[in-house]
C-alpha cells in the first residue's frame, strides 16, 4: 500500500513535468486527484486495512497528496506563465500611435501660473494675500503714497482717469477726489495698513494700467505683485533677506541679487533690485542685454509720510515695500519677446503654457 | 545724459587703479544708473588718415570708383561708392579689422579684405556717420579731412582728439538728483565714491561794468525765485575753439557759435541752463511775467506757440523774448551781427516749467534740468563762469553792466538730527559713527556732533527736493556705505493666522477645474471696450464708466460684463481653432453701484470679479449643452448646488429660446446663453457660440456647503432602467424632480439618453434613465422594486403624458 502511494507520487511528478498546456494539466489533475482518480482509488482501499496499519498508511497518503498538490501548483504557474508570454507577444500595440479624438487639456494663463507660485512662496513665509480695487481713488494711488498733485506721474499722459472724475489732474488745486485706473499695486499699501494694522506682512498681486501706447515692450495693461512688511525694527537688511528668498525660490538657491539706489516718492531709501541673469549666470547674454543682471525687484523702505497716512507712527515702526513686475517675470521665465501676447486672447500663444 | 570722463577729471582725480568699467559700476551701484559706456578711441581702432593718390572708374560698375590710397604704412586699393572723392583728398580710411556702421545704419560691421565687382578692395573710405562722428541721417558724403594737419597713417582718434570715455546716464534715474545734471556735480559724487579730492569751483568774480543800465523786474517770484543777468559788449561772434566743440559734441550738443557754446558749456559743466540775448534787440529792461491769454511767441526753432496764463515769459517790458526756462524766442538770440549780449542765469519753478513744456510739447536741455528743481545758488556760479569763459574766448569782451540779482527769498538751510544707532537700526547694520560722519562730509553735508547726536546740515544742491528728512540722510549713508555691504537677514514675526480671501480661494478652484478638468484655456483681456462692440451686443454705452483720456484708437468704456471680451476672444480664434473653449476671471466696473471707500469719505464704484466662459465648436449646433456642463461641473466641484431656469426676457445678444439663468441655492447668480445667430454673424463669427457669465464675488460670498459623510449602505442597491417618450418641450429638470418624489426608495436618477428623430413621433423625445433604489433596513425584494417602478410609470403617464417604451 505504502509502496503504491510512493509510486503514484513518482508517476505524477514525472508526468506533470512534461505537461505544456492548461488543458492537459487539468486532465492530469482529474486523473490523479479527481473524485474517481487514482489517489482516491487507493484511499478507498485503505478502509479495509487494520486500524494501526491504516493510521500509518493514512499519514503517507496525506504526504503524497500534499506533494502532488504542490507539484501541481508549480506546474500550473509554469503553464500559465508560458501561455501569457504567447498572448503578450500577440497583443503588440504601437505606443507611438497618437491618441485620436483626445480632449486637449486646457491651460492657465502664464501670469496666473507665476502669480500662484509666488503666492505660495509668500504664504509659506506668513504673508497674507490681499486684493484691492483696480479703479482706485487718486488719493490711494497717489496722495497717500507721497505723490503730490503737482507730480509728473499724475499727468494725464501717464494715467487713465475716469470721465467726470479727473480730480486733481483736471483742475489744479482741486479738492475733488479723482478716479484713476491704478497705475501700480502700491495703491493698496495704505489700504492694507489701515485695514490690518501692524505688524503686517502682505502681498497684493494684480492688474495695473498706464496710459501709454503699446509696442513689443510696452502695454497699457500689466500685472504687478506688491509686498508690504511693517513692524518694529524692520530694516533694509530684512528687505534684502526677503528679496534673496524670492530670488532663491524663482531661480535656485544662491541666485545673486544686487541692489542699487532708485527714486520712488513712496520709499526712502528706494532700491532697484536686480537678479543675476538666470540664463547666462551673470556672464552677459541677449536676455540681460550683456549686463549679466535682470532688473526685476524694485522696492524700498516705506516713506514716513506713507506710514503717517496709514495712521502708523514712523518713530515706532518701520517697513519695506516692493512691487515686482509680474508681467516681466513671466516674460523672462518663458522668453516671451512681445508683451502684447499676454492680453491678446490668442490661443496660439496661450495653448503653449 | 552724457558725461565725459576727461571733463570729470578736471575736477576730480580718480585713483589710477580704477578702470572705467569699475567707475561706471560704482556710479550705478551707489548713485545713478550708467546705461552704457563708450570709449571713443576703441570705436575708431584701425581707422586712419588716408591720402587719395588717384581715382579711376570701376571697369564694371558705374557708381563705384577705384581709389589708390596712401595709408601710411603702405599704398592700398579701395573701391569706393562716394561721389565726392577726388585725388589729393584726405579721408578717413577704415582698414581691415575696423568696425563701421554700413551707410550709417544698423549694427557695426567688421571691414575685411574683399573683392567688389571683381576689383580688390582693402578697406573703406568712410563718411562721418559710418564711423559714428555724425548722427545726421543721409549724411553719406565722404568726410573730407582737408583741414587736418596730420600725415597719412595717423590714427583718426588722435587726429580728432577723440580719446575720451563717455558715460551715458539713464535719464529717469536722475529724477531726484538735479545736482548731477552737470559735470561738476557728478565729479563731487565720484569724489565721494572713490574717496578722492574734489577741486573747488571758483570762477572769477564779475567786475562791475558800465555802458548798459540793465534792470530786471520779476513779477512772479514763485515762478522765478531768482533771476541774475549781466551784459557784455565787445563781442565778436564766431566759431568756438576745437576744445569747446569737442566737449560739447562728446555730450551730444551741437556747436553753434562761441556765445551760445559758452552758455551750453556752462550748462553741461554746472547743470545750470543759461540764455544769451542780443542786448541791442532785448534792450536794457527785462520783465519776467506770466503770458497773456493767447499771447504768441515764435521760438528760435522757428515754431510759433500760443501761450496761456500759466506760462512764464522773459520780455523786453512788452514783447515776449523767451519762454522762461524752456526756449528762447526768434530774433532775440545771438546772431553774427551781435556785439552786445545779456547773459541770463535764473532759477525757475520746476512745476511751472514742466507744465509749460508739457502743454506746448516743447522739451529742451534747459526744461529737462529746471523740471528737476535746481539749486538757486548755481545761478551765481554759472554767471561768473560764463563771463570768465566769454572773456577767454573773446579777449575784447568786457562786462558792460552791473550784475543783476533778483533773489528776494533765499531758502533757509535745513538741519536734521540723527544718531549712528538710528542709522544702524533702520539699515540692520553696524556702521561706526565715524564712518557716518565721513560719508556725509564727503557728500558735502555739514556735520556737527553733540554727544551722540549728529546735527546734519543739507547742502543747497541737495536740499531743493531730494534730502529733507532723517530717512533721506539714512539713504545717503546706506548707498555710499554700499547696499552690497548690508548683510541680508529675515525679520521675525509673531504668528498671526492670515485673513482668508474667499474670492481668491474660489477663483483658484474655478481656474483649476476649467483648465485641467474641462480643457478650457484661461484668457486675460483688457478692461476696456469699444462703443461699437457694446452696441452690437445691445449694451448701452451710456450705462458704462468711461475713461477721460483713452488711448487714441483704443476702447474708451470700462467693461461692465465679460461678454464683449468673450465674443472678441471667439472672433480672434474661431478661424484657426475648430474648438474654442475659453474662460476669463476679471473685475468689471459698475458706475452706479458702490464699492470700496476712497480714503476721503466717498465711495468707489463696485468692481466685482466676474467669471465668463465661451464655447464654440465647428459643427456643434447646440454649444449651450457643453457650456452648461462646464458651468455645472465647475460649480459642483466648488461645492455649490446649481440649477438652470429658462430666461423669461433674454438679453439682446441672446438666442431667444436658448438662454437660461444660472441659479445657485435657488438664486440667480449668472446667465448662460447661445448667441443670436444674427449677432454672431454681425461679429463675423460663422458658427454657433455659447457664453456664460457669473458673478464670482457674489458666489464666493455664499461660502461652500459643508460636505458631510454618508454611511456606506449596508444592503445592496437595486437598479432598473426606464425609457419613455414625452413632449419635446418638457423640461428635464422638472421631470426629474417629479420622478424623485414618486418613490421614497429612489436614491439615484441618472438620465443617460435623450433621443429625437427616426422612430419617435414629431414633437416628442425619448428619454432613458438608470434608476437606483435602496433601503437602509433590508435587501429589497424584486416585487417591492417592481411596485416602485409601477408608481413612477403611472406618475409619468398621468402627469407628463409619457408613453412607456418598454
Amino acid at each position: 500500500m505504502k509502496g503504491q502511494l510512493e509510486q503514484l507520487k513518482k508517476e505524477f511528478v514525472e508526468l506533470v513535468d512534461k505537461v505544456a498546456s492548461r488543458e492537459a494539466l487539468e486532465e492530469l489533475k482529474t486523473q490523479f486527484l479527481g473524485r474517481k482518480g487514482k489517489l482516491s482509488g487507493l484511499m478507498k482501499e485503505m478502509a479495509s486495512l487494520a486500524d494501526g496499519e491504516r493510521k500509518l498508511v493514512g499519514a503517507v497518503a496525506n504526504e503524497v497528496k500534499e506533494a502532488i498538490e504542490a507539484a501541481f501548483g508549480e506546474a500550473e504557474q509554469k503553464v500559465s506563465k508560458a501561455s501569457w508570454s504567447a498572448t503578450a507577444a500577440k497583443e503588440w500595440i504601437d505606443v507611438t500611435e497618437p491618441t485620436f479624438h483626445a480632449r486637449p487639456h486646457g491651460t492657465l494663463h502664464p501670469v496666473t501660473q507665476v502669480q500662484q507660485e509666488l503666492e505660495e512662496l509668500f504664504t509659506s513665509m506668513g504673508f497674507m494675500v490681499l486684493d484691492g480695487p483696480e479703479l482706485e481713488s487718486d488719493y490711494y494711488n497717489f496722495t497717500a503714497l507721497n505723490i503730490p498733485p503737482s507730480h509728473p506721474a499724475r499727468d494725464m499722459q501717464d494715467t487713465f482717469y475716469i470721465e467726470g472724475k479727473t480730480g486733481a489732474a483736471g483742475k489744479a488745486g482741486s479738492e475733488e477726489t479723482g478716479w484713476v485706473m491704478r497705475t501700480h499695486t502700491s495703491s493698496f499699501q495704505v489700504r492694507a495698513m489701515r485695514e490690518h494694522g501692524v505688524p503686517l506682512r502682505a502681498i497684493v498681486p494684480g492688474r495695473c494700467f498706464r496710459n501709454e501706447a503699446t509696442d513689443a515692450r510696452h502695454e497699457h495693461t500689466f500685472h504687478q505683485l506688491e509686498g508690504v512688511v511693517v513692524g518694529e525694527g524692520i530694516s533694509f537688511a530684512h528687505m534684502k533677506g526677503v528679496f534673496q528668498a524670492v530670488a532663491d525660490h524663482l531661480y535656485g538657491k544662491g541666485t545673486k541679487i544686487r541692489l542699487s539706489p532708485k527714486f520712488y516718492p513712496f520709499v526712502e531709501p528706494g532700491v532697484r533690485g536686480e537678479l543675476e541673469c538666470f540664463l547666462c549666470k551673470g556672464k552677459g547674454c541677449r536676455v540681460c542685454k550683456q549686463s549679466g543682471w535682470l532688473e526685476a525687484m524694485p522696492g524700498g523702505m516705506i516713506h514716513p509720510n506713507v506710514l503717517r497716512q496709514a495712521g502708523i507712527d514712523p518713530e515706532k515702526y518701520s517697513g519695506f515695500a516692493f512691487g515686482f513686475g509680474l508681467t516681466r517675470l513671466v516674460m523672462l521665465k518663458y522668453g516671451i519677446d512681445d508683451i502684447r501676447h499676454l492680453e491678446s486672447g490668442d490661443l496660439r500663444f496661450l495653448n503653449q503654457f | 545724459m552724457l558725461i565725459s570722463k576727461k571733463w570729470l577729471q578736471e575736477f576730480v582725480a580718480t585713483p589710477k587703479s580704477l578702470t572705467d568699467t569699475e567707475l561706471a559700476q560704482k556710479i550705478t551701484l551707489s548713485t545713478v544708473e550708467v546705461e552704457s559706456m563708450k570709449d571713443q578711441a576703441a570705436a575708431l581702432e584701425q581707422i586712419v588718415v588716408g591720402m587719395i593718390k588717384s581715382v579711376s572708374a570701376h571697369p564694371s560698375a558705374d557708381k563705384l570708383r577705384i581709389c589708390h590710397v596712401d595709408v601710411g604704412t603702405r599704398k592700398t586699393q579701395i573701391v569706393c561708392g562716394g561721389t565726392n572723392v577726388t585725388s589729393g583728398m584726405k579721408v578717413a580710411v577704415a582698414l581691415p579689422g575696423a568696425w563701421v556702421k554700413w551707410h550709417g545704419e544698423g549694427e557695426l560691421v567688421e571691414i575685411k579684405k574683399t573683392k567688389l565687382r571683381g576689383e580688390d578692395s582693402e578697406g573703406m573710405i568712410c563718411s562721418s556717420n559710418e564711423i559714428g562722428l555724425s548722427q545726421t541721417e543721409g549724411d553719406h558724403e565722404i568726410r573730407d579731412l582737408g583741414n587736418v594737419d596730420a600725415k597719412a597713417g595717423t590714427p583718426l582718434a588722435t587726429v580728432l582728439g577723440l580719446d575720451d570715455v563717455i558715460f551715458d546716464i539713464e535719464h529717469k534715474s536722475l529724477t531726484n538728483r538735479p545736482d548731477l545734471m552737470g559735470h561738476y556735480g557728478m565729479a563731487r559724487e565720484v569724489a565721494a565714491l572713490t574717496k578722492s579730492k574734489l577741486k573747488s569751483y571758483e570762477p572769477k568774480k564779475i567786475p562791475v561794468g558800465k555802458g548798459i543800465g540793465l534792470s530786471v523786474k520779476v513779477e512772479d517770484e514763485e515762478a522765478c525765485p531768482r533771476y541774475m543777468a549781466v551784459a557784455m559788449d565787445g563781442i565778436v561772434v564766431g566759431a568756438s575753439p576745437e576744445w569747446i566743440k569737442r566737449r560739447l559734441e562728446a555730450c551730444g550738443v551741437r556747436s553753434i557759435n562761441n556765445v551760445v557754446d559758452v552758455t551750453n558749456y556752462v550748462m553741461l559743466e554746472l547743470g545750470q541752463p543759461m540764455h544769451a540775448f542780443d542786448a541791442d534787440i532785448l534792450g536794457d529792461k527785462i520783465a519776467v511775467r506770466a503770458a497773456y491769454p493767447k499771447e504768441k511767441i515764435t521760438t528760435l526753432a522757428e515754431k510759433t506757440y500760443q501761450l496761456d496764463l500759466s506760462m512764464l515769459l522773459i520780455t523786453d517790458g512788452q514783447k515776449p523774448m523767451a519762454i522762461a526756462g524752456v526756449m528762447g524766442g526768434e530774433g532775440s538770440g545771438v546772431s553774427e551781427k551781435t556785439t552786445r549780449i545779456i547773459f541770463e542765469s535764473a532759477n525757475f519753478n520746476p512745476v511751472s516749467v514742466r507744465k509749460t513744456s508739457t502743454k506746448l510739447a516743447l522739451r529742451s536741455e534747459s526744461s529737462a534740468r529746471f523740471e528737476k528743481s535746481l539749486d538757486p545758488n548755481l545761478c551765481e556760479l554759472a554767471l561768473r563762469r560764463a563771463v570768465e569763459l566769454m572773456s577767454e574766448l573773446n579777449p575784447g569782451a568786457r562786462v558792460a553792466s552791473k550784475v543783476i540779482d533778483e533773489y528776494p527769498r533765499p531758502p533757509k538751510s535745513i538741519t536734521v538730527s540723527l544718531t549712528a544707532d538710528l542709522v544702524n537700526e533702520r539699515l540692520g547694520t553696524e556702521i561706526p559713527a565715524k564712518d557716518v560722519e565721513d560719508i556725509l562730509t564727503r557728500l558735502g553735508f555739514e556735520v556737527r556732533m553733540k554727544k551722540e547726536v549728529f546735527a546734519v546740515t543739507i547742502p543747497s544742491w541737495r536740499a531743493t527736493k531730494d534730502v529733507s528728512i532723517v530717512e533721506d540722510v539714512v539713504e545717503e549713508i546706506a548707498r555710499i556705505w554700499g547696499y552690497d555691504q548690508i548683510e541680508s537677514s529675515l525679520p521675525s514675526f509673531s504668528i498671526k493666522p492670515p485673513v482668508q480671501d474667499p474670492v481668491r480661494d474660489f477663483a483658484r478652484r474655478v481656474r483649476k477645474t476649467m483648465s485641467l478638468g474641462l480643457g478650457a484655456t484661461e484668457v486675460y483681456r483688457y478692461a476696456f471696450v469699444s462703443p461699437e462692440m457694446l452696441q452690437t451686443l445691445g449694451f448701452d454705452p451710456g450705462d458704462h464708466l468711461k475713461l477721460a483720456n483713452p488711448l487714441a484708437e483704443d476702447r474708451p468704456y470700462l467693461c461692465q460684463s465679460l461678454v464683449p471680451n468673450l465674443f472678441d476672444t471667439v472672433i480672434i480664434n474661431h478661424r484657426a481653432f475648430p474648438v474654442v473653449s475659453v474662460f476669463e476671471i476679471d473685475r468689471v466696473f459698475f458706475g452706479k453701484l458702490k464699492g470700496d471707500e476712497d480714503g476721503q469719505g466717498g465711495m468707489l464704484p463696485a468692481q466685482p470679479y466676474h467669471f465668463g466662459i465661451a464655447y464654440s465648436a465647428q459643427g456643434d449646433e447646440s454649444p449651450i449643452v457643453e457650456l452648461r456642463r462646464q458651468v455645472e461641473t465647475t460649480l459642483h466641484i466648488a461645492g455649490f448646488d446649481v440649477t438652470f431656469r429658462e430666461m423669461e426676457e433674454p438679453g439682446a445678444w441672446m438666442h431667444p429660446s436658448r438662454a437660461a439663468e444660472i441659479l445657485v441655492n435657488g438664486k440667480k447668480h449668472g446667465v448662460l446663453a447661445e448667441a443670436r445667430p444674427d449677432v454672431a454673424q454681425a461679429l463675423g463669427i460663422d458658427r454657433r457660440v455659447a457664453i456664460a457669465e457669473l458673478n464670482l464675488s457674489m458666489l464666493a460670498a455664499l461660502g461652500r456647503a459643508p460636505s458631510v459623510f454618508s454611511p456606506i449602505p449596508p444592503y445592496p442597491d437595486a437598479k432598473r432602467d426606464i425609457a419613455f417618450t414625452v413632449a419635446e418641450r418638457t423640461p428635464a429638470e422638472g421631470l426629474e424632480k417629479a420622478v424623485r418624489k414618486a418613490s421614497a426608495l429612489l436614491v439615484e436618477y441618472d438620465l443617460f439618453d435623450i433621443y429625437r428623430g427616426k422612430g419617435i413621433e414629431e414633437g416628442q423625445k425619448s428619454m432613458a434613465a438608470h434608476i437606483t433604489f435602496r433601503s437602509l433596513e433590508k435587501t429589497l425584494e424584486a416585487q417591492e422594486v417592481d411596485e416602485e417602478m409601477r408608481k413612477i410609470r403611472q406618475m409619468l403617464e398621468k402627469e407628463f403624458g409619457a408613453t412607456m417604451r418598454s
